[in-house]
């Protein structure tokens, strides 16, 4: 081991630790990957523009409350991640920018809170994740796949994507869970 | 990595229980002092030599705040602390690549010589042969 090697492991194991106990990596593709299934429910369902608009700040809201009480429990604060800034962020697009958010579509807003939270986190796997439901987002916004009615094959394939995005981010939130509880284990502080 | 580059760590940051503590409260952004305690797997008077170096470096900031059962020690890191572990995680990443790569240099250079030993032996066999 060269010099300087055990204290940076150490440092690295620590900070690894802290994140898998606020469940840092897992917790933001859970919870995005669930409100995109809701958004395809209210899709399903006959899209209410309520309910479309509200899910991204509704889901911020949700992570910015779960990573609080996950790191309470713990007995640390809350990280800097930037939960609250994206809950801002969505408050200030329903409240004061509704325009920003009916140009970019939910889907894109969820996406690109994914990534903004994936890049503060040094986890690119999921920042690249985030960048293409952002992306798909914007494809089927702008390409008006969504307000189609679900049986149309248009409406149906946006429907589809949304699907596909959130059935994606939460098999990534539960292999990175997973990776989070071997962490745990490996170092006895689950 | 330069003189320069290792003369900057600092003796404070750099060692191993300090620098794990620092890795702590900059990713959680604070934490009380029972969970540090336990995240790193200290005794009382470890932790509070650590901390008392850290506070009187102007790296953390220690408040005691009592809640209705008891009285709780919150530890916030500073500006100057977590410019400070950065510093270190930086200097330290480039130190250990450096001396990882300048290792396996080593190695491969010794491997090739080795590889050049074998060469020269076979073609000298060849050469007996030839003879």
């Amino acid at each position: 081991m060269v010099a300087g090697e055990r204290e940076l492991r150490s440092a690295l194991q620590a900070r690894q630790q802290v994140r898998a106990q606020r469940h840092a990596d897992s917790l933001p593709p859970a919870v995005i990957g669930l409100g995109i299934a809701a958004l395809a429910v209210a899709y399903a369902t006959g899209p209410s523009l309520a309910v479309v608009a509200l899910t991204p700040v509704v889901v911020f809201a949700v992570l910015a409350l779960a990573n609080l009480l996950l790191a309470k429990r713990r007995g640390m604060g809350a990280g800097s991640d930037g939960y609250l800034v994206l809950l801002l962020a969505g408050v200030l697009l329903v409240t004061l920018l509704p325009g920003v958010l009916v140009a970019l579509g939910s889907l894109t807003v969820l996406g690109l809170g994914l990534l903004l939270l994936s890049v503060r986190g040094s986890n690119w796997e999921h920042a690249v994740a985030g960048a293409i439901v952002a992306g798909a987002g914007l494809w089927t916004h702008w390409t008006n796949l969504l307000p189609f009615p679900p049986d149309t094959p248009a409406g149906l394939l946006g429907l589809a994507i949304l699907v596909a995005c959130a059935i994606s981010l939460v098999m990534l939130a539960a292999r990175s869970f997973v990776a989070e509880r071997r962490s745990l284990g490996a170092t006895g502080a689950a | 990595m330069s003189h320069h580059e290792i003369s900057s760590l600092d003796d404070i940051v750099h060692q191993r229980t300090r620098l794990a503590l620092l890795s702590v409260l900059v990713e959680a952004d604070g934490a009380e002092t029972t969970y540090l305690k336990k995240s790193l797997n200290l005794t009382d008077g470890n932790l509070g030599r650590h901390l008392g170096v850290l506070q009187e470096a102007g790296m953390i900031v220690v408040t005691k705040t009592s809640s209705s059962a008891r009285a709780r020690s919150w530890v916030a890191v500073t500006d100057h602390g977590r410019e400070s572990y950065y510093h270190e995680i930086r200097v330290l990443t480039q130190l250990v690549g450096a001396a990882q790569s300048s290792a396996r240099r080593g190695r491969g250079s010794s491997a090739s010589r080795v590889h050049g030993g074998i060469r020269r032996e076979t073609s000298d066999a060849h050469d007996d042969g030839d003879e």
